[in-house]
């Protein structure tokens, strides 16, 4: 199949000026300023294919709000290849722009002191979506998010949840096939964020559109992206299935359990590290690869009442990666 | 078109949004005129004519050319480069519209709604001058000032835009902006008739496009224009368009081109 999303050792470069700290390096600052350079993107590159749900992870500053403007368009690239749906978006095409939407969590598009449904109309003149579909569109999405009731109040009394629902029907009237996300989840409260969620996964299921995801919380990127792509200083750390992370990064898997008699903690550290104890409760960290083998053991040696097996936490893995990352360099 | 006729809806139910707008609007048109009057009656109980204009002629320049300011001047630079600090232009560099004309659309609502109110105004304001005001109009001044009028909007609307555009360049446009209003008001007869000036200013400022904001449709008004000098002056106004389109047109390329887009 032919990638809609094509990136080729793709890097942006930022120029600012230095500015020496006091009255007299501001003085300064007026005849001559120091211009230097910094890397925002440092030559990634990836392929994405039609129907993909893919979540772009890094810590703020790691590039993937520079990455994501590149792809829609509003940053030129330095230098290297980008390529959305056949086109470079930096020519900023129309015909490309009919065709994707991008949705920053922090902006909005809506017309701030008008109800959402003239923002709608607006979009609808401005990618000429024709009446029918408009009407089809508006219908199935204020359905699917339940915002039917405040299609006329203005977006200033609407809350935060609704104005991010109301945002994601605007982007999403023209039938996109390309989706950007820029945190849409950022400072929702748990219920509006599964409401997202839930729907942003059911639009992907079944319009087959292509979603890059940006997000801080790992929740999202684990419910909804079948690929990650993790960035950190503007480099690419990880490509890859999200379960694939942990075979990858991680290997050691927590066994749990409860066992009805009391085991010395010398017996238990010879199955695994870092054993604790809680009451009858007794956990310790095994090699992924001997799994099996050791909860064998512990079944055969011990009464155990309840056995749980747990796979690290993938925040706290993402966290091992950036912070050894760093340490190198 | 279709897209353009969006855009000017979508300004005139933002003005018709901001109520308390309105009435601020009732307010700026009538106090500054009522209070000329009262002033320039004073001035000329000395003297029946001032750089050729009698008291009468005064008052009416002073009405009128208010009037045009509510239908010609545009404030979109401000903002414009607020759009361009907090990357609102995002949304637009990302979908198939133009800035520009969406600015200029939007502007077109907004001043259809103040003109709606501000004209009832005038006219009860003309009723209660009306010792002062002098009334001619042919239906060929009154073609002329419409079309003038029209080039003037837009040209009042590009050279806002240019100086909201600066803000891809400066932090700051404020400073800009108020250079901008003085040279306005000074050059395009807003604050006094040009006929108050030196010939030689006078005919320099022909050459320039803000005297066709508010002097030329006066003279027009007045009568004291050839037909040739007013075809002569829509055709400067005609070039003028032109060249300020295209310094919109330049500096929105390599603005957008260069545009960081804050926050990383």
């Amino acid at each position: 199949m032919k990638s809609v999303i094509h990136l080729e050792n793709l890097r942006k470069q930022y120029s600012y000026y230095k500015k020496q700290p006091g009255l007299w390096g501001s003085i300064k600052g007026l005849f001559h300023r120091e211009e230097l350079f910094v890397d925002a993107v440092k030559g990634i590159s990836f392929d994405i294919q039609p129907g993909e749900f893919v979540g772009f992870v890094g810590p703020n500053g790691a590039g993937k709000t520079t990455t994501l403007k590149m792809l829609s368009g509003i940053l030129y690239p330095t230098s290297g290849e980008v390529s959305v749906l056949d086109h470079k978006p930096f020519e900023r095409k129309a015909e490309f722009q009919k065709q994707f939407a991008l949705v920053m969590g922090q902006k909005n598009q809506l017309w701030w002191d008008l109800p959402p449904m003239e923002s709608f109309l607006l979009n609808k003149a401005i990618y000429e979506i024709p009446d029918e579909l408009f009407k089809k569109n508006l219908e199935e999405l204020s359905e699917l998010l339940d915002i039917k009731d405040i299609l006329n109040v203005q977006v200033r009394k609407l809350s935060l949840g609704q104005r991010m629902k109301c945002e994601l029907v605007a982007a999403l009237l023209h039938s996109p096939k390309v989706l950007f996300l820029d945190e849409p989840t950022i400072g929702l409260d748990v219920v509006s964020q599964n409401a997202i969620r839930e729907f942003l996964k059911k639009y992907n299921e079944e319009k087959g559109a292509t979603i890059i995801l940006t997000s801080h919380y790992m929740q999202d990127i684990r419910r909804l992206c079948n690929r990650v792509i993790i960035i950190h200083h503007g480099e690419l750390l990880y490509d890859g299935t999200y379960d694939a992370l942990h075979t990858k990064y991680s290997d050691s898997k927590t066994l749990e359990f409860t066992a009805a008699e009391e085991i010395p903690e010398s017996e238990l550290l010879k199955f695994g590290t870092e054993m604790k104890k809680k009451n009858n409760t007794y956990s310790i960290e095994v090699p992924r690869e001997k799994t099996a083998e050791i909860t064998g053991k512990l079944l055969e040696k011990y009464t155990v009442d309840d056995i749980v097996i747990h796979e690290r936490d993938i925040e706290e893995i993402i966290g091992e990666i950036f912070i050894s990352k760093k340490m190198r360099e | 078109m279709n897209k353009f006729k969006a855009y000017i809806k979508i300004g005139v139910i933002d003005a018709l949004e901001m109520r308390f707008q309105l009435v601020y609007w009732l307010y700026v048109n009538m106090a500054p005129i009522i209070l000329m009057a009262y002033l320039w009656s004073n001035v000329y109980s000395k003297k029946d004519s001032i750089g050729g204009f009698s008291l009468n002629m005064m008052v009416t320049y002073y009405i009128l050319t208010r009037l045009f300011n509510r239908i010609v001047s545009t404030y979109s630079e401000e903002r414009i480069a607020k759009d361009i600090k907090d990357g609102q232009l995002n949304q637009f560099i990302t979908r198939p519209i133009s800035y520009l004309s969406f600015k200029f659309g939007e502007r077109i609502g907004i001043r259809i709604i103040n003109l709606a109110i501000v004209i009832p105004i005038y006219i009860v304001m003309i009723f209660f001058l009306k010792k002062y005001f002098i009334w001619q109009m042919s239906l060929w001044n009154f073609l002329i000032i419409g079309v003038n009028l029209f080039l003037s909007l837009t040209s009042f609307f590009l050279l806002a835009f240019i100086i909201g555009l600066m803000a891809f360049y400066m932090i700051e446009t404020h400073s800009l902006n108020g250079l901008k209003e003085q040279i306005t008001g000074l050059m395009s007869g807003y604050i006094f008739p040009l006929s108050l000036l030196p010939p030689e200013l006078q005919n320099a400022f022909k050459y320039l496009p803000f005297a066709y904001y508010y002097n030329f449709p006066m003279q027009v008004y007045f009568n004291q224009l050839s037909m040739h000098e007013m075809l002569l002056g829509l055709a400067i106004q005609c070039i003028w368009i032109v060249i300020l389109y295209g310094i919109c047109h330049l500096m929105w390329k390599d603005g957008t081109k260069n545009y960081e887009a804050t926050g990383i």
